[in-house]
């Protein structure tokens, strides 16, 4: 059986990391806040949902499979970017419901909100880091 | 929903249902979910799907596929998990252990185990109820 190999060219990045340590760090802020800015801005554009009444407030919930709609706003407003070392940037969000959400549990179909947008986000990094960092003239 | 997500839909439930005792037939994904479907059981569910450019000429697709264990006792739980693990890690037909059932219109070429799913599900002072497994990267070309 063929072992499978794959090979990467990762000079010129680490080369513009040697030389320019903050500009990437600077645009992998900019690429972590793209994602944030993305999960926030997916979250209501599900085809409407259960509805149901609290507190007087009707609230139509997203469809499963699709991103949460906001209700009251904590899950969308807690989600944030953070520095983890120079060249490593951590996403979450800070309420308790939000893996419930994404994972579902018995009484809450899953509402993924997180992994979609990392997996556009896996797919475009690439191309986004050539452009704004000019790999391509180093 | 896409033809490749109803399609390893069926794949995995195909595989998954009485592969182990644990669970026996009580295998579901979140379209097919009963309220009284009696623990432990498996579920699944697509996480993401995105379009992938490999050959021009055939379709791919790359799909984010949640499956849990969700029962009562966390052991059994942990359980669940580690045997689906077993049943699907590399098991598309280009990985190591080529093991899913076939389908005439798509191929499962590779299977990809990704993060743990860990959560307790405290439901209105109600039973304790634990969801184990893990989100799995899988690649499907059409036939």
């Amino acid at each position: 059986m063929a072992t499978p190999k794959v090979t990467m060219d990762i000079s010129k990045l680490e080369l513009l990391i040697q030389k320019e340590p903050e500009k990437v760090a600077t645009w992998l802020d900019g690429f972590a806040e793209e994602i944030v800015t993305n999960i926030k801005l997916s979250m209501g554009t599900s085809p409407p949902g259960a509805e149901y009444t609290r507190g007087g407030v009707t609230h139509v919930a997203s469809q499963p499979g699709h991103p949460p709609n906001p209700d009251i706003d904590d899950l969308r407003s807690s989600i944030k970017w953070e520095r983890d070392g120079e060249h490593k940037r951590v996403i979450s969000d800070g309420v308790e419901h939000g893996i419930m959400m994404e994972d579902g549990t018995e009484h809450v179909a899953p509402r993924p909100f997180m992994k979609p947008e990392f997996d556009a986000a896996q797919q475009r990094i690439e191309q986004d880091a050539k452009d704004k960092l000019g790999l391509e003239n180093i | 929903m896409t033809a490749a997500v109803e399609t390893l839909n069926l794949i995995i439930a195909a595989h998954l249902r009485n592969a182990s005792p644990v669970w026996g037939e009580r295998v579901r994904s979140v379209s097919t979910v009963e309220a009284s479907l009696v623990r432990p059981y498996v579920h699944f569910f697509i996480a993401s799907e995105l379009n992938e450019k490999i050959l021009v000429r055939k379709r791919h697709t790359r799909i984010a596929l949640s499956v849990k264990g969700v029962a009562e006792n966390l052991g059994e739980a942990l359980q669940m998990q580690g045997l689906l693990a077993d049943l699907l890690d590399d098991s598309g037909q280009n990985d190591i252990n080529a093991r899913l059932p076939a389908h005439p219109d798509w191929a499962v070429l590779s299977v990809t185990q990704g993060r743990a799913i860990i959560l307790d599900d405290f439901f209105k002072n109600a039973v304790m109820i634990y969801h184990r497994g893990h989100q799995f990267e899988i690649l499907m070309e059409e036939k």
